[in-house]
This record gives structure tokens, sequence and C-alpha cells, in this order.
């Protein structure tokens, strides 16, 4: 593919020189014509008018001349350009097209990645309520469960207190009837209690 | 454990000995009066037990005391035997048991029975005649008085109590007055 390239090229080479050699020829014989014309001229010219008209005619053939050897070679050179800044509006074109396509596809890029970003943010922002709403409630049931503890622990220890004061009446209660007793027995009592204990006793065996 | 084990071998041997002669109670009566100078005199104790005191003493010193107590000879032999051993210091134990065996022997019980005030002998006698009945055995009283009964008796028979004391009843009252709440 590249040597058919090299050969193309070379072919389009060689074709020019050839042309430009041709023009190069033809433009010699032209150039040789118009300065006979032009040498011939003064010699024709005899008077002030015909002078006049003679330059003006060796002008307009050598404007002819000009016109006829450089037309191709301006018109080849104008073409030339005309194609190279056509190649280069081209190339520009492409690569014009290029970034676009380039510029779209990082836009398209960037539109992913600013999505991505909402995504992200709205998935975050989603687990971040999501667990502030556990860390509520879990708060809410750990003071629901603090509450309860407290309250139990506080009625047990009233029920605990309630009973501890219980159970000082019934030492002080217990300890002045045993002051009671003990200076209030007297001999029938020990009598009396010791009878009762000897029914006690004989019951037993009976 | 070891202790109580040559108690009651010690024990055995005495009551068979007793039993033969004939003198099962006045043997009992005659430690027990041993124990009781053992029990009220450190000197004496000191003086049977002390390891720095030969036999030879001990036995003499023990042997005054005997004969001033009126102890039989065979009692006093049983405790000359009890020095030579190196049994003396179990010689309590001995005489609880051989008290034990005794009242087995005899088909009898012992009741110790504690009042806030002495027992009037009435009392003792329906006491000692309920408690007969109850077991089915004589039974022998040892009495003892504690005040802080405030009123009533306590009898243990055995491992059997019977409490009508007031303090008895008072602590009934405590833990029915407690558990009610």
């Amino acid at each position: 593919m590249k040597q058919h390239t090299q050969h193309t090229q070379h072919t389009q080479r060689m074709t020019r020189i050839s042309r430009a050699a041709a023009r190069a020829l033809l433009l010699g014989h032209a150039a040789r014509a118009a300065l006979l014309t032009l040498l011939a001229a003064p010699a024709l010219a005899s008077s002030g008018e015909s002078t006049r008209l003679f330059q003006s005619i060796d002008t307009l053939v050598f404007v002819a001349l000009i016109a006829l050897l450089a037309r191709k070679p301006i018109k080849e050179a104008l073409a030339a350009r005309s194609d190279a800044v056509a190649n280069d509006i081209n190339a520009a074109k492409a690569l014009h097209d290029e970034a676009r396509a380039l510029l779209t596809r990082y836009e398209g890029l960037l539109s992913g990645l600013e999505r991505e970003r909402a995504d992200l943010l709205a998935q975050y922002r989603a687990q971040g309520e999501a667990e502030k709403a556990a860390l509520i409630e879990e708060g809410r049931r750990d003071a629901a469960r603090l509450a309860a503890d407290a309250q139990r622990a506080a009625e047990n220890e009233l029920l605990a207190l309630q009973r501890k004061i219980e159970a000082e009446l019934v030492d002080a209660a217990l300890a002045k009837a045993e002051a009671l007793l003990k200076t209030g027995v007297g001999a029938l009592d020990h009598d009396r209690l010791t009878q009762d204990y000897i029914k006690q006793v004989e019951q037993l065996g009976a | 454990m070891r202790e109580i084990s040559i108690a009651e071998r010690y024990a055995i041997a005495l009551l068979d000995i007793a039993v033969e002669k004939k003198a099962v109670e006045k043997f009992g009566e005659e430690l027990a009066r041993v124990v009781k100078l053992f029990e009220d005199s450190r000197e004496l104790r000191t003086a049977v037990t002390h390891p720095r005191v030969d036999l030879e003493t001990r036995k003499r010193v023990l042997g005054e005391l005997m004969a001033r107590t009126m102890v039989n000879p065979t009692c006093q032999n049983f405790i000359y035997l009890l020095v030579d051993r190196k049994r003396i210091s179990a010689l309590k134990l001995i005489m609880e048991r051989y008290a034990e065996l005794v009242d087995k022997h005899l088909g009898r019980v012992r009741a110790e029975v504690t009042s806030a005030r002495p027992l009037s002998a009435p009392e003792r006698a329906r006491l000692t005649a309920a408690l007969s009945k109850t077991t089915g055995k004589q039974v022998v009283l040892a009495e003892r008085v504690d005040p802080a009964l405030i009123g009533g008796v306590i009898t243990r028979m055995g491992g059997k109590v019977i409490d009508g004391s007031v303090r008895a009843r008072l602590a009934a009252l405590r833990a029915r007055l407690t558990a009610a709440h």
C-alpha cells in the first residue's frame, strides 16, 4: 500500500515536469515573437501617433502573450492552491469533527460522571438517612430500656426499703413484746406455761 | 472421729466389767466425779496430761485424788490404764459414751429439759411420765434452767426437740410476720 502510494506520487511528479518543459518551450517561442515585434515597431513608426499606436499594440500583444502563456500555470497553481486549501479545510474539518467527537465523548463522560456523582450522593444520602433513622430508633429503644430499668430498680429499691422498714417494725414490736414478757411473766404464768407444755407432751404420747 | 471411736471401745470394755460386777450405774457415777474433778482443776489437767510430767507422777497424783474421792479399785485401774496408754484426754468422751451405753443397757433414755425456772417435783414427775409414755422407755431427766427462754420448757431427747418456750413462740411469730410481707 505504501509502495503503491509512492509510485503514484512519482508518476504525478514526472507528468508535472513534462508539462512545465512544454510550457517553457512555448513561452520561449512567444517571447521571441514579441521581441521581434517590439524591435520592429520603432523602425516602422515614423510619426508620433504611429508610435503610440504601436506601443499600444505592443502592450496588448505582450499582455496577450502573457495571458496566453501564463494562464495555464497560474490556473494550475491556483487550482493546486485551491486543492491544498480544500485539503487543509478538509483536514481541519476532520480534526474539528474528531475534536467534536472527542468533546461529545468527554461531555458524555462528564455527564456520566455527573450522573454517577449524583447517584452516589443520593445513595450516600439515603444510607445516611437510613443510618440516622436506625440510630434514632436505637436511641429510643435504649432510652426506653433505661427508663424501664430505672423504674424497675426504683421499684425494687422501694420494695426492699419497705421490707426493711417492716422488718425493723417487726423487730421493734417483738423486742418490745419480749421486754414486756420478761418483766411481766410471773410465777403463775410460769406455772401455766409449764402445765401447758406437759399437756402438749402428754398429747404426743396419747 | 477417731477419738469417738476410741472412747466407744473403752466404754464398751468398762461396761462389760461393770455388768459383771453389777456396778453399772456406780461406775458411771464415779467416772462422772473424776471428769468433774478434771474440769474444775486446770492444775490437775496439766499434771495428768503435760508431756514433761512422767507417768509415775501422773499415776501418783491421780491415785491420791481418787482415794480421796472414794473411787473403787476397778475404776482406778481403768483410769491408770488410760494414763498408760495416753488416752486420759478422752476420759470425758468415754464417760459420755459409757452413760449412753448404760442407758441402752438398762432400757432407758435421757432427756435434757431446759426451763425458764426450776421445775417443781410434781411437774418433773408428770413430765417424766409423759415422756416415758411417748418413748415407751424409762426417761431420765437432765434439768437445766435458762431464763432467756422467758417462759415454758424445751426438751431434747435423742434427736428430737419439743420446744414450748416463749422465746420459740416469739421466733415463730417473727417468722410469720416477716413471711407475710
